[in-house]
């Protein structure tokens, strides 16, 4: 008798200890496919800000380059032409939680790029800084944007460099000013 | 009791078992990040590298074109093929060039086998516009072998100049004045003949470099019968001028050289028309231009020295077949836009690309 409840005592026991484990793991899994899932989210928004921020710009015209500290409006030159495009003006904005950008001119549209129900942008902030060097490859734009995943408790923050090879001290626009880098 | 603890041990095993799976899932999600991290630093250094091959490729062309540009022009494309365009630029209209990468030091872990710079021109419509276009892969070497990313730049090259500004009147019908003369007198004092009707026509264009246009594009298999039509004539023979070129839409530059003019500058045949500016290099003798022209020029004439005053008023009144038109200067009347400098190799504004990452 006492044998088989001994037995028992160290059945329940180990049951109990492996229904506890098993539900941490479950968690924990649970925890890195969604941090994964936002990582790879961002990361991606990421991409695409750099992306098209490193083209920026391409007739060196006021209009062609537009930053304030949250909002970036800038030309592309899709198809080698001289001539600005409808479908050339591009830019990033943050529009509540959500991160947009612009894919036409005329009328400006603006495309949403994350779904604020699962992954929410809280900040989006530009600082351009000039490179005065007169061999220069381009001036820095800096770029924070600062994220929050639906079950995350805590926000998440990213900054780039980003190198505006088109924007330097010869094809600068005069219209908006930048810090200076050194 | 016996089945109580059968029972027990199976549901731990099955825990154990489903917490494994959770633990190799979890183990998977994180390999899996980790990869990503991996494959975006490696698309990251192949852009490093291909950005520095662009820097370096350019450079290069700095160098080449900085002492005679057009001695450099010649060399440098010397290689082109029609085998190294893209899908769409296609000779005789483009010119295309792969550099050969062991002429440039590559940048650590650049696959030579498999990158290549690429330098694209449109000898008709902006010969001194190259388009440089760098594609890079990572070689063995580097742990992400395989990794591409392509950048390009457009640059000007110090070939040709800028035409400058002639006041026209707003109306859309304005002409080029169409006929241009060199009106100077020489004597023992001064002996020299200046260029002025030259100068007056293509600007700071060099004689050099609109020769070096025409044996460009002559060279590329641009002619008066290709698909897309040649612009730029330079000649040097003293025979009769047979050939009907330029058109409305395309107008030509056809200059008879002080070589062609050394006895008596040739003349167009009667039936012969050329829509676009002729210019003679008669070196200020207006002896050279006796009988020249008996064909139709649409356009601009310009003649190195002065006519007999019959002459002179049968073509400013359009009565010996010369007739204005507003864009008699488009063959030479080249992009250079305000602010760069004709004499040295720059980046055009807005033309820094990359794709792949």
């Amino acid at each position: 008798m006492v044998n088989l409840l001994l037995g028992l005592a160290l059945g329940l026991n180990l049951l109990a200890a492996a229904s506890t484990w098993a539900a941490l793991q479950w968690r924990s899994d649970r925890q890195i496919v969604q941090r994964s899932q936002t990582q790879q989210e961002l990361r991606a928004l990421m991409d695409t800000l750099v992306h098209d921020l490193r083209r920026a710009q391409f007739q060196g015209q006021a209009k062609d380059l537009q930053i304030s500290p949250h909002q970036i409006l800038f030309t592309v030159n899709r198809n080698d032409n001289a001539l600005r495009d409808n479908n050339e003006c591009s830019g990033f904005r943050l529009n509540g939680t959500v991160l947009q950008t612009q894919t036409s001119c005329q009328p400006a549209v603006w495309t949403s790029l994350n779904d604020s129900r699962t992954l929410q942008i809280l900040a989006l902030n530009f600082q351009w800084e000039c490179d005065p060097n007169s061999t220069s490859q381009g001036d820095l734009l800096w770029l924070e944007l600062r994220s929050q995943a639906t079950q995350e408790p805590v926000p998440s923050t990213w900054q780039r460099h980003v190198r505006l090879r088109n924007v330097h001290a010869r094809m600068r626009p005069t219209s908006t000013s930048c810090t200076n880098a050194a | 009791m016996h089945q109580r603890g059968l029972a027990t041990l199976w549901a731990s095993t099955v825990l154990l078992l489903l917490t494994g799976l959770w633990g190799w899932l979890s183990l998977q999600a994180v390999n899996e990040e980790s990869l990503r991290s991996h494959q975006q630093m490696h698309a990251a250094h192949a852009l490093a590298n291909a950005e520095a091959l662009l820097e370096t490729t350019l450079a290069h062309l700095e160098q080449a074109y900085a002492a005679d540009s057009l001695e450099g022009d010649v060399r440098i494309w010397l290689a082109s093929a029609a085998s190294s365009c893209p899908v769409g630029k296609a000779p005789p209209q483009w010119q295309c060039l792969l550099w050969p990468l062991a002429n440039l030091p590559l940048p650590e872990w650049t696959d030579e086998d498999t990158s290549f710079v690429r330098l694209v021109r449109d000898v008709r419509n902006a010969p001194h516009r190259i388009q440089v276009m760098v594609d890079v892969k990572l070689n063995a070497l580097h742990p992400g072998v395989g990794s591409r990313a392509t950048v390009q730049q457009s640059v000007y090259v110090p070939i040709n100049a800028p035409q400058p500004t002639i006041p026209l009147s707003n109306s859309p019908l304005a002409t080029f004045a169409p006929l241009v003369l060199n009106e100077q007198v020489q004597s023992v004092d001064a002996p020299r003949c200046d260029p002025l009707a030259w100068q007056a026509v293509f600007g700071d264009l060099t004689p050099l470099q609109l020769k070096a246009l025409s044996a460009l594009q002559l060279r590329n298999g641009l002619s008066a019968a290709s698909q897309v039509s040649r612009t730029v004539y330079w000649v040097d023979s003293p025979q009769l001028w047979t050939q009907s070129i330029g058109t409305t839409l395309a107008p030509v530059v056809l200059v008879f050289s002080a070589e062609a003019c050394a006895t008596l500058c040739p003349s167009l045949a009667t039936s012969t028309q050329v829509v676009g500016t002729v210019f003679f290099q008669n070196q200020c003798q207006t002896s050279k231009m006796l009988n020249w022209q008996s064909g139709v020029i649409a356009g601009q004439l310009g003649v190195e020295s002065s006519l007999a005053p019959d002459v002179k008023l049968a073509l400013q009144n359009g009565q010996r077949g010369l007739t204005g038109a507003s864009n008699a200067h488009a063959a030479f009347n080249f992009e250079w836009p305000e602010g760069v400098q004709a004499t040295r190799v720059q980046r055009v504004a807005g033309t820094w690309k990359n794709a792949g990452f």
